[in-house]
């Protein structure tokens, strides 16, 4: 049952792409490590030599596969290093920068505004932007924490001597819960699988397949679909029309040297989101009565925030449990996540505008006939001290959020500008995403939908406050291993 | 039953028996799409009757106060053209704007009875329902004007009153050279696929001509893609209310919306409108709901995403620089309903360089404008479906009436036939019983794009060759 592939799946180069792409870091640790390139062709030499140090997909499934086997934790015993390197520094080193996709090209300062983002100085930003935090490179570090910052340590002191300066460096964590971010939901329970076999010419598909191949569109496991890799890696075959059979190659751009280079790469999206609990907490106070005074009697801060987010903290989703937390259904990879929204076209269960349905309709109601093309591989970790530890409302916490893809402009940027940030779309009505969408406009005010049951105009609330600010990150580039060791020349 | 079919988005063009004639027209079209329905429904189950179709003639039936109504929305930059430009967002950009024929077949012309070429482009490319048109002035865009008018009310209208349609097009033209007679059909007009006379009558002499000149090469009034009518939306909408089944028996959905499309053959798989518009009619029907469509029954301009157009210095473009002229923004229902939408910097801005401010100095995303698809690519559209709870209507799952075969750059446009495909070019191959063909049918739509060999076409698309993929007549 869990060996069967589509005809043209393509065999990945896992053994040359980067780790924490396909195959995912998820341990509870990890540091992003910031540089800026001081002497351009040293930066470039340092950065050829630092190719053999990267984790592959290989490293972290072979891990993953002994550790299943030994019963052992599926952390690293060392540090899993993976790293991101922005257009303007490509350039700066003379690597191949003629990329298509034009956000990555312009660099994330440079888009804020397009994002809807909330003004923020990009000179001042502590990770990315045009100041001292500016990230040339990336690197994501994974692995236990002490070991994590003595690697960082050396990595730092050896970026100095090779023509480069550190610029920025965070921990992030997943602890008290596997999983849990600072608002109190299970996060990342929902990811595409990726089409395609490992280790070469092998038959053994990337993505594990634990139900028999018997659905229009092809899915690994109950609510995740199986997504041709040209999404997320270029030089693959992408989602065309047509989900059983393989789409366009996805290439970076025209010129021949930049689609050699970016060959079993992809791009990273990094967004330092500071996530504000106390404001949330106090719309989803204020928001619960005004519903509650609207008729909507049985509104209680703890459904608002779970039918924002179209799941309860537990991961357990509104749809399939509407009125309380279920945590052992959230804790059921499989169960958690079988649902669609094609029976629920009212949002009489989950609600239009539900985080989870703006980034995923699934198949439900949505605008683009091809939703499964707007997917991202997401790989990020919280920051900062939790609430039970530090109740503290001034303290700086939130998410380091990253995603992988091969178009920052039509994936990553397109589920915040044209989804999120819509107070229509993709269902046709509903309001904006309330946990992180925003509204560029004047006022900044932003809506949120709940159908009546039994019909009539739906309940609204509606919030000009902002509880994530993004403020920081950059568009970076993650080379292939032998793409980075190429720059040697 | 006391329901009237307003004219679109309210429109004040018809006088009082002229929108009893819109109402009548729109009528007939409900009792047709629920026949053909029940058609297919009976074909499953004999019994089968309109009490069991999910569509709804409202003229029939009654809407129940509960009803509760959705908006379907779908970008309204085209998708199939993008496909067709292989993926190459600039080269789509590029020829979005064409004038042409493909709508109605690769190689199509129009001809007299004598046989002499007439000229009746439309905008070809532009097929979600959305059409705009560029002006420049010294080739720098000056203004962008779009419009989601169906050309069959133009049609209902000009047969009724040819002096108001005189009257709208000086009005949103500028101009006052336009006569009644420079927008009807001189002559009986014949399609033609080989070039040779034709007997094949496309418009009839003094019939209204939406391909006229001053809605195609000097001008924009209307909708004038052959697919871009309200009849065709109308029975999209109301024909993929059927629940449909697999030949395995498996529940055909809208999990997959192009999949869907080809199994119950209503509209063009390749566009975003079509197998989205169709997906969610079916979703309503899936969950047990009778729909019908809201009145006004129309497609709209429901949003453009006005923050995505900069100044120069990177500050937001005014929204106020997006005009509406026809329709109406607030509405009782909350559900826009704009019809013509123009972007056009005042005259009184200037540039950084001290002369006027053009749209053609502003930035798209962070692109400097150089073509009307940019801002195309801002636009949604939408329609409205009012639903409710009809517990009594019976989940009947009529079989495909057809599949889809793969064609074009990549194997990635899909057209609709209804027969099996040749070997190796169907898309799916559980929708109608039966084997691959081994050679495609003389005269299919297919036939221009598949080689007799059953090969697909050329992969590779280059800018000369992309309008020989246009195959169209699939409708």
């Amino acid at each position: 049952m869990n060996g069967w592939l589509l005809d043209g799946e393509p065999a990945l180069a896992t053994d040359r792409i980067q780790g924490n792409i396909l195959a995912g870091f998820f341990t509870d640790h990890q540091l992003f490590v910031g540089l800026r390139i001081a002497d351009a062709s040293r930066a470039r030499r340092w950065l050829a030599a630092l190719a053999g140090d990267l984790t592959t997909v290989d490293d972290v499934l072979g891990h993953r596969a002994r550790a299943r086997a030994s019963d052992e934790r599926r952390e690293p015993s060392g540090v899993w290093l993976n790293l991101g390197v922005a257009c303007s520094a490509l350039a700066a080193i003379g690597a191949p920068s003629a990329f298509d996709d034009l956000a990555f090209r312009a660099g994330l300062a440079a888009r804020c505004r397009i994002l809807g983002d909330p003004p923020s100085d990009p000179r001042t930003w502590r990770a990315g932007g045009t100041g001292d935090g500016r990230l040339d490179v990336l690197m994501i570090l994974a692995g236990a924490p002490a070991a994590l910052e003595a690697r960082a340590d050396e990595l730092v002191a050896s970026a100095r001597a090779g023509g480069l300066e550190p610029s920025y460096r965070e921990a992030g964590s997943t602890v008290p819960g596997r999983g849990i971010e600072h608002f109190g939901f299970r996060d990342g329970v929902s990811q595409p699988g990726v089409l395609g076999t490992v280790g070469g010419a092998s038959d053994r598909p990337l993505t594990r397949r634990s139900i028999p191949d018997e659905r229009a569109v092809p899915h690994a496991a109950p609510g995740k679909p199986l997504v041709w890799p040209g999404e997320f890696v270029f030089g693959y075959p992408g989602q065309g029309n047509l989900p059983r059979r393989p789409g366009p190659v996805a290439r970076a751009g025209d010129d021949e040297q930049t689609t050699a280079f970016a060959h079993d790469g992809s791009l990273l999206v990094y967004r330092r989101l500071r996530q504000d609990v106390g404001a949330f907490r106090r719309f989803l106070a204020a928001g619960a009565e005004d519903l509650r005074r609207q008729g909507a009697h049985d509104m209680t801060p703890e459904r608002l925030a779970a039918l924002i987010v179209g799941r309860w903290p537990s991961g357990a989703p509104v749809t399939r449990t509407p009125d309380r937390d279920d945590p052992e259904l959230g804790a059921d990879r499989d169960r958690s996540n079988d649902f669609d929204f094609g029976d629920d076209v009212h949002g009489d269960r989950c609600p239009l505008a539900a985080h989870i349905r703006k980034v995923n309709p699934r198949a439900g109601p949505s605008d683009v006939s091809v939703p499964l093309q707007k997917r991202l591989l997401r790989r990020g970790i919280p920051y900062g001290p939790f609430v039970s530890e530090n109740p503290s409302e001034d303290v700086d916490r939130g998410l380091l959020f990253l995603s992988y893809q091969c178009s920052i402009a039509d994936q990553f940027e397109f589920l915040s500008t044209d989804w999120m940030n819509s107070p229509r779309r993709p269902a046709g009505s509903g309001g904006h995403d309330l946990v992180v969408g925003f509204e560029g406009a004047e006022g900044r005010r932003r809506d949120f939908e709940l159908a009546r049951r039994g019909g009539g105009p739906p309940f609204k609330v509606s919030t000009a406050e902002e509880w994530v600010l993004p403020a920081g990150g950059e568009y970076l580039f993650a080379p292939s291993t032998v793409a980075l060791a190429s720059l040697t020349g | 039953v006391s329901f009237r079919f307003d004219p679109p988005g309210w429109a004040p063009d018809f006088d009082a028996p002229g929108r009893r004639r819109w109402h009548e027209q729109m009528a007939r079209s409900a009792r047709s799409n629920v026949a053909q329905i029940v058609e297919q429904l009976q074909a499953q189950d004999r019994t089968a009757s309109a009490a069991d179709a999910f569509y709804v003639d409202p003229t029939e039936t009654e809407i129940p106060p509960e009803a509760g109504t959705v908006a379907v929305s779908w970008p309204g930059s085209p998708k199939r053209l993008l496909t067709l430009a292989g993926g190459d967002r600039d080269l789509a950009h590029e020829h979005a704007e064409d004038l042409g024929t493909f709508d109605y077949a690769q190689g199509a012309q129009f001809v007299t009875a004598n046989g002499q070429s007439v000229d009746m482009p439309s905008r070809h490319f532009q097929d979600e329902y959305l059409e705009w048109r560029t002006e420049r002035v010294d080739g720098v865009p000056s203004r962008v004007t779009f419009t989601c008018e169906a050309y069959d009310y133009w049609e209902e209208l000009f047969a009724h009153d040819e002096d108001v349609v005189v009257e709208r097009y000086r009005e949103f033209l500028g101009r006052d050279d336009v006569g009644a007679d420079d927008l009807r059909v001189p002559e009986d007009v014949f399609l033609s696929l080989d070039g040779r006379p034709s007997n094949r009558l496309a418009f009839r002499a003094g019939t209204y001509n939406p391909r006229n000149r001053f809605n195609t090469r000097e001008g924009i009034v209307h909708l004038t893609h052959r697919a871009n009518s309200l009849g065709a939306e109308v029975n999209l909408a109301a024909i993929s209310s059927a629940l449909r089944k697999d030949v395995h028996g498996r529940d055909v959905t809208g999990e997959d919306a192009n999949r869907l499309t080809c199994c119950g053959a209503f509209g063009d798989p390749n566009r975003n409108s079509d197998p989205t518009i169709g997906a969610a009619a079916n979703n309503v029907a899936r969950s047990g709901k009778a729909y019908t469509l809201t009145n006004p029954v129309g497609l709209y301009i429901a949003d453009f995403d006005h923050e995505a157009v900069t100044l120069p210095d990177g500050e937001g473009a005014p929204r106020e620089w997006w005009r509406v002229e026809r329709g109406r923004e607030q509405t009782d229902d909350g559900f826009e309903r704009i019809m013509r939408l123009v972007f056009e910097v005042p005259g009184d801005v200037r540039g950084p360089g001290g002369g006027p401010l053009r749209a053609g100095d502003l930035l798209v995303r962070g692109a400097p404008l150089v073509r009307g698809a940019q801002l195309a690519e801002l636009v949604t559209l939408h329609l409205m479906v009012t639903a409710w709870d009809a517990p009594e209507r019976r989940a009947i799952r009529a079989a495909c009436v057809t599949t889809c075969c793969v064609g074009g750059p990549d194997q990635q446009l899909l057209f609709i036939s209804d027969d099996q495909c040749a070997a190796g070019t169907g898309a799916f191959d559980d929708l109608l019983p039966g084997a691959p063909r081994t050679i495609p049918t003389a005269g299919s739509p297919l036939a221009t794009v598949v080689a007799p060999d059953g090969s697909a076409a050329a992969p590779v698309l280059t800018e000369i060759e992309l309008d020989a993929f246009l195959a169209g007549g699939s409708r």
